[in-house]
Protein backbone atom coordinates (compact mmCIF):
# COMPACT_ATOMS: atom_id res chain seq x y z
CA UNK A 1 0.00 0.00 0.00
CA UNK A 2 2.99 2.01 0.90
CA UNK A 3 4.74 2.01 -2.57
CA UNK A 4 0.71 2.33 -4.28
CA UNK A 5 0.62 5.51 -2.58
CA UNK A 6 4.34 6.44 -2.57
CA UNK A 7 4.08 5.96 -6.64
CA UNK A 8 0.74 8.15 -6.61
CA UNK A 9 2.85 10.90 -5.14
CA UNK A 10 5.99 10.52 -8.13
CA UNK A 11 3.02 10.17 -10.79
CA UNK A 12 1.15 13.86 -9.26
CA UNK A 13 5.05 15.18 -9.73
CA UNK A 14 5.34 13.13 -13.19
CA UNK A 15 2.27 14.36 -13.96
CA UNK A 16 2.10 18.00 -12.99
CA UNK A 17 4.32 18.35 -16.17
CA UNK A 18 2.49 16.57 -18.47
CA UNK A 19 -0.41 18.87 -17.23
CA UNK A 20 1.69 21.91 -18.16
CA UNK A 21 2.42 20.57 -21.68
CA UNK A 22 -1.53 19.88 -22.31
CA UNK A 23 -2.64 23.29 -21.21
CA UNK A 24 -0.39 24.78 -23.74
CA UNK A 25 -1.79 22.24 -26.49
CA UNK A 26 -5.32 23.21 -25.06
CA UNK A 27 -4.90 26.39 -24.44
CA UNK A 28 -4.19 27.16 -28.57
CA UNK A 29 -7.11 24.40 -29.13
CA UNK A 30 -9.62 26.12 -27.26
CA UNK A 31 -8.49 30.05 -28.83
CA UNK A 32 -7.92 28.65 -32.46
CA UNK A 33 -9.84 25.40 -32.70
CA UNK A 34 -6.72 24.12 -34.69
CA UNK A 35 -4.09 21.57 -33.36
CA UNK A 36 -0.42 22.46 -33.37
CA UNK A 37 1.31 19.78 -33.94
CA UNK A 38 4.99 21.04 -33.78
CA UNK A 39 3.72 22.65 -29.97
CA UNK A 40 6.36 20.07 -28.71
CA UNK A 41 9.32 20.65 -31.24
CA UNK A 42 8.61 24.59 -30.22
CA UNK A 43 10.04 23.84 -26.90
CA UNK A 44 12.37 21.43 -27.94
CA UNK A 45 14.37 23.57 -29.85
CA UNK A 46 13.92 26.09 -26.95
CA UNK A 47 15.11 23.70 -24.88
CA UNK A 48 18.17 23.59 -27.20
CA UNK A 49 18.13 27.42 -27.06
CA UNK A 50 19.03 26.88 -23.41
CA UNK A 51 21.43 24.06 -23.59
CA UNK A 52 23.45 26.49 -26.04
CA UNK A 53 23.75 29.15 -23.41
CA UNK A 54 24.17 26.68 -21.16
CA UNK A 55 27.35 24.82 -23.23
CA UNK A 56 28.60 28.25 -24.65
CA UNK A 57 28.48 30.45 -21.27
CA UNK A 58 28.22 28.05 -18.58
CA UNK A 59 25.52 30.16 -17.51
CA UNK A 60 23.24 28.98 -14.40
CA UNK A 61 19.89 27.49 -13.96
CA UNK A 62 17.39 30.69 -14.01
CA UNK A 63 19.74 31.81 -17.69
CA UNK A 64 19.23 28.48 -18.70
CA UNK A 65 15.40 28.86 -18.00
CA UNK A 66 15.36 31.99 -19.25
CA UNK A 67 16.71 31.26 -22.65
CA UNK A 68 14.74 28.04 -22.73
CA UNK A 69 11.28 29.89 -22.10
CA UNK A 70 12.62 32.84 -24.44
CA UNK A 71 13.32 30.12 -27.25
CA UNK A 72 10.54 28.72 -26.86
CA UNK A 73 8.24 31.83 -27.35
CA UNK A 74 9.67 32.70 -30.28
CA UNK A 75 10.12 29.69 -32.16
CA UNK A 76 6.30 29.03 -30.97
CA UNK A 77 5.73 33.22 -32.67
CA UNK A 78 7.37 31.29 -36.00
CA UNK A 79 4.98 28.87 -36.59
CA UNK A 80 1.94 30.87 -35.38
CA UNK A 81 2.54 33.55 -38.24
CA UNK A 82 3.55 30.30 -40.88
CA UNK A 83 1.07 28.07 -39.69
CA UNK A 84 -1.80 29.88 -38.16
CA UNK A 85 -1.76 33.63 -39.37
CA UNK A 86 -0.45 33.14 -42.52
CA UNK A 87 -3.67 30.37 -42.80
CA UNK A 88 -6.86 32.08 -41.88
CA UNK A 89 -10.38 30.67 -40.64
CA UNK A 90 -11.51 27.91 -42.13
CA UNK A 91 -8.89 26.36 -42.64
CA UNK A 92 -7.82 23.71 -39.71
CA UNK A 93 -6.65 21.13 -41.54
CA UNK A 94 -4.10 23.24 -43.49
CA UNK A 95 -2.71 24.49 -40.19
CA UNK A 96 -2.42 20.98 -38.83
CA UNK A 97 -0.15 19.71 -42.15
CA UNK A 98 1.91 22.98 -41.90
CA UNK A 99 2.49 22.59 -38.53
CA UNK A 100 3.60 18.77 -38.78
CA UNK A 101 5.82 20.00 -41.64
CA UNK A 102 7.21 22.76 -39.34
CA UNK A 103 7.92 19.87 -36.83
CA UNK A 104 10.06 18.01 -39.19
CA UNK A 105 11.78 21.50 -40.07
CA UNK A 106 12.65 22.09 -36.25
CA UNK A 107 13.63 18.78 -35.91
CA UNK A 108 15.71 18.71 -39.20
CA UNK A 109 17.50 22.45 -37.94
CA UNK A 110 18.15 20.92 -34.17
CA UNK A 111 19.86 17.75 -35.70
CA UNK A 112 22.37 19.39 -37.90
CA UNK A 113 23.03 22.04 -35.33
CA UNK A 114 23.57 19.30 -32.70
CA UNK A 115 24.82 16.14 -34.52
CA UNK A 116 25.29 14.35 -31.38
CA UNK A 117 23.13 11.52 -29.97
CA UNK A 118 22.66 13.70 -26.29
CA UNK A 119 23.53 16.82 -24.64
CA UNK A 120 23.96 17.55 -21.14
CA UNK A 121 21.82 20.29 -19.61
CA UNK A 122 22.03 21.67 -15.81
CA UNK A 123 20.27 19.82 -13.09
CA UNK A 124 17.26 21.83 -11.61
CA UNK A 125 18.59 20.91 -8.03
CA UNK A 126 20.84 18.90 -6.41
CA UNK A 127 19.22 18.41 -3.21
CA UNK A 128 18.94 15.06 -1.51
CA UNK A 129 15.49 13.38 -1.37
CA UNK A 130 13.52 14.46 1.52
CA UNK A 131 11.82 11.53 3.69
CA UNK A 132 8.09 12.08 5.36
CA UNK A 133 7.53 9.12 7.42
CA UNK A 134 7.47 6.34 4.77
CA UNK A 135 7.19 8.63 1.68
CA UNK A 136 10.34 9.77 0.12
CA UNK A 137 10.14 13.18 -2.36
CA UNK A 138 12.98 14.14 -4.68
CA UNK A 139 13.51 18.01 -4.60
CA UNK A 140 12.77 18.05 -7.96
CA UNK A 141 9.89 16.55 -8.25
CA UNK A 142 8.89 18.85 -5.67
CA UNK A 143 10.42 22.15 -7.48
CA UNK A 144 8.31 20.67 -10.47
CA UNK A 145 5.10 20.28 -8.94
CA UNK A 146 5.66 23.68 -6.96
CA UNK A 147 6.35 25.31 -10.61
CA UNK A 148 3.02 23.97 -12.52
CA UNK A 149 0.53 24.80 -9.61
CA UNK A 150 2.12 27.85 -9.75
CA UNK A 151 1.65 28.55 -13.25
CA UNK A 152 -1.93 26.91 -13.39
CA UNK A 153 -3.11 29.47 -10.57
CA UNK A 154 -1.26 32.78 -12.27
CA UNK A 155 -3.28 31.20 -15.54
CA UNK A 156 -6.57 30.84 -13.79
CA UNK A 157 -6.01 34.80 -12.87
CA UNK A 158 -4.69 35.93 -16.36
CA UNK A 159 -8.44 34.27 -17.78
CA UNK A 160 -10.55 35.10 -14.69
CA UNK A 161 -9.29 38.37 -13.83
CA UNK A 162 -7.56 40.25 -16.66
CA UNK A 163 -9.19 41.99 -19.51
CA UNK A 164 -6.40 39.61 -21.88
CA UNK A 165 -8.21 36.64 -20.04
CA UNK A 166 -11.76 38.09 -20.36
CA UNK A 167 -10.93 38.66 -24.26
CA UNK A 168 -9.45 35.47 -24.83
CA UNK A 169 -12.20 33.45 -23.23
CA UNK A 170 -14.66 35.43 -25.67
CA UNK A 171 -12.41 34.52 -28.83
CA UNK A 172 -12.59 30.99 -27.57
CA UNK A 173 -16.42 31.26 -27.31
CA UNK A 174 -17.15 32.59 -30.57
CA UNK A 175 -14.97 34.51 -32.73
CA UNK A 176 -17.55 36.05 -34.73
CA UNK A 177 -19.47 37.14 -31.84
CA UNK A 178 -16.30 38.74 -30.75
CA UNK A 179 -15.59 40.79 -33.80
CA UNK A 180 -18.48 42.91 -32.74
CA UNK A 181 -17.57 43.91 -29.58
CA UNK A 182 -14.00 45.09 -30.97
CA UNK A 183 -11.71 42.86 -30.15
CA UNK A 184 -8.48 42.49 -32.21
CA UNK A 185 -8.65 38.82 -32.97
CA UNK A 186 -5.36 38.43 -34.53
CA UNK A 187 -3.65 39.80 -31.11
CA UNK A 188 -6.05 37.96 -29.04
CA UNK A 189 -4.70 34.87 -30.94
CA UNK A 190 -0.71 35.93 -31.16
CA UNK A 191 -1.22 36.56 -27.59
CA UNK A 192 -2.81 33.21 -26.65
CA UNK A 193 -0.11 31.66 -28.78
CA UNK A 194 2.90 33.13 -27.19
CA UNK A 195 1.32 32.09 -23.83
CA UNK A 196 1.35 28.81 -24.62
CA UNK A 197 4.46 28.99 -26.08
CA UNK A 198 5.78 30.36 -22.51
CA UNK A 199 3.97 27.71 -20.47
CA UNK A 200 5.25 24.86 -22.37
CA UNK A 201 8.98 26.68 -22.82
CA UNK A 202 8.81 26.47 -18.53
CA UNK A 203 7.78 22.70 -18.46
CA UNK A 204 10.07 21.86 -21.40
CA UNK A 205 12.91 22.90 -19.08
CA UNK A 206 11.37 21.63 -15.59
CA UNK A 207 11.76 18.48 -17.54
CA UNK A 208 14.77 18.17 -19.28
CA UNK A 209 16.19 19.95 -15.92
CA UNK A 210 15.15 16.93 -14.32
CA UNK A 211 16.63 14.35 -16.55
CA UNK A 212 19.77 16.27 -16.90
CA UNK A 213 20.32 15.53 -20.65
CA UNK A 214 18.49 16.63 -23.98
CA UNK A 215 18.02 14.87 -27.58
CA UNK A 216 16.27 16.13 -30.51
CA UNK A 217 13.89 13.45 -29.65
CA UNK A 218 12.13 15.26 -27.19
CA UNK A 219 10.01 17.45 -29.47
CA UNK A 220 8.65 13.88 -30.42
CA UNK A 221 8.05 12.73 -26.42
CA UNK A 222 6.38 16.27 -25.42
CA UNK A 223 3.88 16.33 -28.40
CA UNK A 224 2.76 12.52 -27.60
CA UNK A 225 1.99 13.48 -23.83
CA UNK A 226 0.93 16.65 -24.24
CA UNK A 227 -1.67 15.13 -26.89
CA UNK A 228 -2.17 12.05 -24.39
CA UNK A 229 -2.92 14.04 -21.57
CA UNK A 230 -5.07 16.64 -23.07
CA UNK A 231 -7.10 14.11 -24.92
CA UNK A 232 -7.52 11.79 -21.64
CA UNK A 233 -8.96 15.53 -20.04
CA UNK A 234 -11.23 16.70 -22.92
CA UNK A 235 -10.23 18.40 -26.22
CA UNK A 236 -10.01 22.46 -25.33
CA UNK A 237 -10.51 22.41 -21.38
CA UNK A 238 -7.80 23.31 -19.35
CA UNK A 239 -9.33 21.78 -16.21
CA UNK A 240 -9.43 19.03 -18.29
CA UNK A 241 -5.53 19.34 -19.48
CA UNK A 242 -4.57 19.29 -15.64
CA UNK A 243 -6.41 16.25 -14.46
CA UNK A 244 -5.66 14.78 -17.59
CA UNK A 245 -1.62 15.12 -17.08
CA UNK A 246 -1.95 14.24 -13.47
CA UNK A 247 -3.82 11.09 -14.73
CA UNK A 248 -1.01 9.82 -17.10
CA UNK A 249 1.86 10.80 -14.68
CA UNK A 250 -0.01 8.49 -12.14
CA UNK A 251 -0.81 5.92 -14.32
CA UNK A 252 2.67 5.82 -15.68
CA UNK A 253 4.35 5.70 -12.48
CA UNK A 254 2.22 2.57 -11.26
CA UNK A 255 3.44 0.69 -14.44
CA UNK A 256 7.36 1.82 -13.88
CA UNK A 257 7.18 0.39 -10.23
CA UNK A 258 4.43 -2.89 -10.98
CA UNK A 259 5.60 -3.34 -14.77
CA UNK A 260 8.67 -2.13 -15.15
CA UNK A 261 10.46 0.77 -17.45
CA UNK A 262 9.42 -0.63 -20.51
CA UNK A 263 5.55 -0.99 -19.49
CA UNK A 264 5.73 2.56 -18.87
CA UNK A 265 4.25 4.21 -22.23
CA UNK A 266 3.01 1.00 -23.71
CA UNK A 267 0.46 1.59 -20.31
CA UNK A 268 -0.02 5.20 -21.28
CA UNK A 269 -1.55 4.28 -25.08
CA UNK A 270 -3.48 1.17 -23.65
CA UNK A 271 -5.22 4.38 -20.96
CA UNK A 272 -5.46 6.71 -24.10
CA UNK A 273 -6.84 3.40 -26.06
CA UNK A 274 -9.31 2.78 -23.48
CA UNK A 275 -11.01 6.58 -23.07
CA UNK A 276 -11.27 6.62 -26.74
CA UNK A 277 -13.26 3.71 -26.80
CA UNK A 278 -15.22 4.01 -23.76
CA UNK A 279 -14.69 7.69 -23.06
CA UNK A 280 -14.02 9.67 -26.27
CA UNK A 281 -14.77 12.75 -24.74
CA UNK A 282 -12.40 13.00 -22.22
CA UNK A 283 -12.76 13.35 -18.27
CA UNK A 284 -14.42 16.88 -19.07
CA UNK A 285 -15.66 16.31 -22.76
CA UNK A 286 -19.37 16.04 -21.75
CA UNK A 287 -18.76 19.56 -19.90
CA UNK A 288 -17.18 20.99 -22.64
CA UNK A 289 -19.66 20.14 -25.57
CA UNK A 290 -22.33 21.11 -23.08
CA UNK A 291 -20.14 24.60 -23.29
CA UNK A 292 -20.25 24.38 -27.20
CA UNK A 293 -24.06 23.88 -27.26
CA UNK A 294 -24.70 27.06 -25.42
CA UNK A 295 -22.12 28.72 -27.42
CA UNK A 296 -23.77 27.96 -30.27
CA UNK A 297 -27.64 28.39 -29.74
CA UNK A 298 -28.81 31.64 -30.08
CA UNK A 299 -30.66 33.15 -26.95
CA UNK B 1 -22.45 62.04 -39.40
CA UNK B 2 -22.31 58.85 -41.96
CA UNK B 3 -21.87 58.55 -45.45
CA UNK B 4 -21.76 55.84 -47.67
CA UNK B 5 -21.21 55.51 -51.41
CA UNK B 6 -21.48 53.28 -54.17
CA UNK B 7 -20.89 50.39 -51.56
CA UNK B 8 -20.11 47.37 -52.96
CA UNK B 9 -19.98 44.26 -50.88
CA UNK B 10 -18.76 40.60 -52.49
CA UNK B 11 -18.75 37.35 -51.03
CA UNK B 12 -16.74 35.36 -53.37
CA UNK B 13 -18.52 35.63 -56.56
CA UNK B 14 -21.77 36.54 -55.19
CA UNK B 15 -22.30 40.41 -55.04
CA UNK B 16 -24.65 41.31 -52.24
CA UNK B 17 -24.50 45.05 -52.38
CA UNK B 18 -23.95 46.75 -56.20
CA UNK B 19 -23.10 50.53 -55.39
CA UNK B 20 -25.38 51.35 -52.41
CA UNK B 21 -25.14 54.81 -51.31
CA UNK B 22 -27.12 56.00 -48.13
CA UNK B 23 -26.70 59.62 -45.31
CA UNK B 24 -27.13 59.66 -41.14
CA UNK B 25 -27.06 63.00 -40.30
CA UNK B 26 -25.66 63.04 -36.64
CA UNK B 27 -28.65 62.69 -33.60
CA UNK B 28 -31.14 60.94 -36.80
CA UNK B 29 -32.36 57.78 -36.75
CA UNK B 30 -32.31 56.07 -40.34
CA UNK B 31 -34.33 52.93 -41.24
CA UNK B 32 -32.79 50.26 -43.81
CA UNK B 33 -35.67 47.47 -45.06
CA UNK B 34 -36.13 45.28 -47.01
CA UNK B 35 -36.89 41.77 -47.62
CA UNK B 36 -34.50 38.92 -46.43
CA UNK B 37 -31.30 38.85 -48.85
CA UNK B 38 -31.34 42.75 -49.72
CA UNK B 39 -28.59 43.60 -48.55
CA UNK B 40 -29.04 45.53 -45.34
CA UNK B 41 -26.98 43.12 -42.86
CA UNK B 42 -24.28 43.35 -45.22
CA UNK B 43 -24.39 47.30 -45.49
CA UNK B 44 -24.26 47.58 -41.68
CA UNK B 45 -21.52 44.93 -41.41
CA UNK B 46 -19.46 47.10 -43.79
CA UNK B 47 -19.98 50.16 -42.16
CA UNK B 48 -18.95 48.12 -38.71
CA UNK B 49 -15.77 46.62 -40.68
CA UNK B 50 -16.92 43.01 -39.98
CA UNK B 51 -17.14 42.34 -43.66
CA UNK B 52 -15.13 44.01 -46.49
CA UNK B 53 -15.67 46.48 -48.97
CA UNK B 54 -15.16 45.64 -52.12
CA UNK B 55 -15.71 49.13 -53.61
CA UNK B 56 -17.18 52.32 -52.44
CA UNK B 57 -16.90 55.19 -49.79
CA UNK B 58 -17.76 54.57 -45.94
CA UNK B 59 -17.08 57.97 -44.25
CA UNK B 60 -17.48 58.77 -40.38
CA UNK B 61 -17.64 62.43 -40.03
CA UNK B 62 -15.45 62.74 -42.99
CA UNK B 63 -12.87 60.00 -41.72
CA UNK B 64 -13.11 57.09 -44.58
CA UNK B 65 -13.56 53.90 -42.69
CA UNK B 66 -13.19 51.73 -45.74
CA UNK B 67 -10.07 49.12 -44.75
CA UNK B 68 -9.83 49.23 -41.45
CA UNK B 69 -10.62 46.85 -38.85
CA UNK B 70 -13.35 46.53 -37.34
CA UNK B 71 -11.63 46.76 -33.84
CA UNK B 72 -10.30 50.25 -34.84
CA UNK B 73 -14.08 51.20 -36.42
CA UNK B 74 -15.40 50.49 -32.93
CA UNK B 75 -13.33 52.18 -31.30
CA UNK B 76 -14.11 55.27 -33.77
CA UNK B 77 -17.79 55.34 -31.84
CA UNK B 78 -19.29 52.80 -34.62
CA UNK B 79 -21.03 50.09 -32.66
CA UNK B 80 -23.17 47.31 -34.07
CA UNK B 81 -25.47 44.88 -31.81
CA UNK B 82 -25.82 42.38 -34.77
CA UNK B 83 -28.86 40.34 -35.67
CA UNK B 84 -29.46 37.20 -33.54
CA UNK B 85 -27.78 39.11 -31.05
CA UNK B 86 -24.66 37.25 -30.72
CA UNK B 87 -23.87 37.57 -26.61
CA UNK B 88 -21.58 35.21 -25.39
CA UNK B 89 -23.73 32.06 -23.67
CA UNK B 90 -20.44 30.90 -21.08
CA UNK B 91 -19.63 34.30 -19.79
CA UNK B 92 -21.64 36.01 -17.05
CA UNK B 93 -23.90 38.87 -17.96
CA UNK B 94 -21.19 41.18 -15.84
CA UNK B 95 -18.19 39.51 -18.43
CA UNK B 96 -20.76 40.29 -21.20
CA UNK B 97 -20.85 43.95 -20.40
CA UNK B 98 -17.29 44.40 -19.57
CA UNK B 99 -16.37 42.70 -22.75
CA UNK B 100 -18.08 45.72 -24.59
CA UNK B 101 -16.81 48.69 -22.36
CA UNK B 102 -13.12 47.55 -22.14
CA UNK B 103 -13.42 48.24 -26.08
CA UNK B 104 -13.84 51.88 -25.37
CA UNK B 105 -12.83 53.03 -21.90
CA UNK B 106 -10.10 52.47 -19.33
CA UNK B 107 -10.62 50.77 -16.32
CA UNK B 108 -12.32 53.82 -14.53
CA UNK B 109 -14.51 54.79 -17.24
CA UNK B 110 -15.66 50.81 -17.72
CA UNK B 111 -16.91 51.11 -14.00
CA UNK B 112 -18.98 54.06 -14.64
CA UNK B 113 -20.86 53.11 -17.84
CA UNK B 114 -21.46 49.96 -16.40
CA UNK B 115 -23.60 51.19 -13.69
CA UNK B 116 -24.77 53.63 -16.33
CA UNK B 117 -26.30 51.30 -18.60
CA UNK B 118 -27.61 48.94 -15.90
CA UNK B 119 -29.51 52.27 -14.54
CA UNK B 120 -31.25 52.05 -18.11
CA UNK B 121 -31.90 48.05 -17.65
CA UNK B 122 -32.66 47.07 -14.45
CA UNK B 123 -33.39 43.82 -15.08
CA UNK B 124 -29.65 42.87 -15.45
CA UNK B 125 -28.43 44.59 -12.44
CA UNK B 126 -30.08 41.46 -10.27
CA UNK B 127 -28.42 39.13 -12.92
CA UNK B 128 -25.12 40.22 -13.36
CA UNK B 129 -23.64 36.75 -12.23
CA UNK B 130 -25.48 34.68 -14.26
CA UNK B 131 -24.50 33.30 -17.33
CA UNK B 132 -25.53 34.67 -20.77
CA UNK B 133 -27.08 31.07 -21.86
CA UNK B 134 -29.86 31.61 -18.82
CA UNK B 135 -31.61 34.21 -20.08
CA UNK B 136 -34.69 34.46 -22.54
CA UNK B 137 -34.68 36.28 -25.92
CA UNK B 138 -36.10 39.44 -24.79
CA UNK B 139 -33.91 39.29 -21.58
CA UNK B 140 -30.65 38.98 -23.92
CA UNK B 141 -32.00 41.52 -26.32
CA UNK B 142 -31.80 43.79 -23.87
CA UNK B 143 -28.25 42.57 -22.71
CA UNK B 144 -27.37 43.36 -26.53
CA UNK B 145 -28.64 46.48 -26.56
CA UNK B 146 -26.88 47.14 -23.20
CA UNK B 147 -23.60 46.03 -24.26
CA UNK B 148 -23.83 47.83 -27.61
CA UNK B 149 -24.14 51.13 -25.14
CA UNK B 150 -21.83 50.69 -23.07
CA UNK B 151 -19.77 51.26 -25.58
CA UNK B 152 -20.42 54.74 -25.41
CA UNK B 153 -21.57 54.68 -29.13
CA UNK B 154 -21.53 57.44 -31.40
CA UNK B 155 -23.24 56.20 -33.93
CA UNK B 156 -25.51 52.44 -33.13
CA UNK B 157 -25.89 49.60 -35.73
CA UNK B 158 -29.17 47.98 -34.78
CA UNK B 159 -29.51 44.96 -36.61
CA UNK B 160 -33.12 43.01 -36.69
CA UNK B 161 -33.58 44.31 -32.62
CA UNK B 162 -36.89 42.12 -32.84
CA UNK B 163 -35.65 39.30 -34.13
CA UNK B 164 -37.40 36.41 -32.81
CA UNK B 165 -38.88 38.18 -29.78
CA UNK B 166 -42.49 37.75 -28.57
CA UNK B 167 -44.72 41.15 -29.25
CA UNK B 168 -44.31 42.73 -25.84
CA UNK B 169 -40.42 42.46 -25.56
CA UNK B 170 -40.46 43.83 -29.37
CA UNK B 171 -42.79 46.76 -28.06
CA UNK B 172 -40.01 47.47 -25.53
CA UNK B 173 -37.32 47.71 -27.70
CA UNK B 174 -38.78 49.81 -29.88
CA UNK B 175 -39.88 52.25 -27.23
CA UNK B 176 -36.29 52.31 -26.16
CA UNK B 177 -35.49 53.38 -29.23
CA UNK B 178 -36.55 57.07 -29.19
CA UNK B 179 -34.68 57.57 -25.79
CA UNK B 180 -31.47 56.28 -27.02
CA UNK B 181 -31.62 58.86 -29.28
CA UNK B 182 -32.60 61.26 -26.51
CA UNK B 183 -29.17 60.50 -25.09
CA UNK B 184 -27.60 61.45 -28.27
CA UNK B 185 -26.87 58.32 -30.03
CA UNK B 186 -27.56 58.52 -33.60
CA UNK B 187 -28.93 55.54 -35.14
CA UNK B 188 -29.21 52.92 -38.25
CA UNK B 189 -31.50 50.53 -37.81
CA UNK B 190 -32.40 47.26 -39.72
CA UNK B 191 -35.55 45.87 -39.64
CA UNK B 192 -37.79 43.52 -40.92
CA UNK B 193 -41.08 44.67 -38.99
CA UNK B 194 -41.38 47.69 -41.57
CA UNK B 195 -44.25 49.80 -39.53
CA UNK B 196 -42.64 49.48 -36.66
CA UNK B 197 -39.73 50.70 -38.12
CA UNK B 198 -40.52 53.53 -39.85
CA UNK B 199 -42.56 54.72 -36.86
CA UNK B 200 -39.43 55.54 -34.77
CA UNK B 201 -37.30 56.61 -37.57
CA UNK B 202 -36.91 59.88 -38.95
CA UNK B 203 -35.70 58.98 -42.73
CA UNK B 204 -35.94 55.33 -44.17
CA UNK B 205 -34.18 53.78 -47.44
CA UNK B 206 -35.78 50.43 -49.16
CA UNK B 207 -33.15 47.82 -50.09
CA UNK B 208 -34.00 45.46 -52.65
CA UNK B 209 -31.56 43.10 -54.60
CA UNK B 210 -28.51 44.97 -53.02
CA UNK B 211 -29.46 48.25 -54.25
CA UNK B 212 -31.82 51.16 -53.02
CA UNK B 213 -35.36 51.60 -54.65
CA UNK B 214 -36.46 54.10 -52.28
CA UNK B 215 -35.72 56.44 -49.29
CA UNK B 216 -37.01 59.38 -48.11
CA UNK B 217 -39.07 61.11 -44.81
CA UNK B 218 -40.26 57.32 -42.62
CA UNK B 219 -43.73 58.81 -42.28
CA UNK B 220 -43.96 59.61 -46.41
CA UNK B 221 -42.34 56.40 -47.14
CA UNK B 222 -45.15 54.70 -44.48
CA UNK B 223 -47.82 55.94 -46.98
CA UNK B 224 -45.27 55.08 -50.34
CA UNK B 225 -47.22 53.20 -52.89
CA UNK B 226 -44.51 50.73 -53.41
CA UNK B 227 -43.96 49.83 -49.68
CA UNK B 228 -47.85 49.07 -49.13
CA UNK B 229 -47.84 46.61 -51.63
CA UNK B 230 -44.41 45.03 -51.33
CA UNK B 231 -44.09 45.09 -47.23
CA UNK B 232 -47.18 46.24 -45.44
CA UNK B 233 -49.40 44.21 -47.06
CA UNK B 234 -53.00 44.85 -47.65
CA UNK B 235 -53.60 47.10 -44.41
CA UNK B 236 -53.18 50.49 -46.54
CA UNK B 237 -56.45 51.92 -44.72
CA UNK B 238 -54.52 51.49 -41.13
CA UNK B 239 -51.21 53.07 -42.17
CA UNK B 240 -53.38 55.88 -44.27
Amino acid sequence: MVDFVQNCFDGVMLGSSYALLAIGFTLIFGVMRRLNLSYGPSIMLGAFVGTLVFLEFRAGGLAVAAATVLGAVLVGIYVERLCFWAIRQGAAVASMVSSFAIWMQLEEIVTIAFPDRTYPFPPLTRAQPMDFGPFFFKVENLVMFGCAVALTLGLHLLLYRTRFGLRLRAVAESPDAARYMGINIAAVTFLAFACASAIGGVAGYLIVAQDGQITPLFGLWATFKGLIAMMLGGMGSIPGAILGGLLLGIVEAQSIWYLGTEFRDLCAYALLFLFLVFRPGGLFGHALAERERLALRRV
Amino acid sequence: MLEVRDLVVNYGRIQALHGVSLNVAEGEIVALIGANGAGKSSTMNAVSGVVRASFGEIRLEGEELVGHPAHRIFRRGVVQVPEGRLIFANLTIEENLRLAAAGAHDRRGEGEELERVLDLFPMLRQRLKDRGSSLSGGQAQMLALARGLIAAPRLLLLDEPSLGLAPLAAREVFDLIPRLRESGITILLVEQNVRQALAVADRGYVLEGGRITLDGDAKELLGHELLVKSYLGIHREEVA
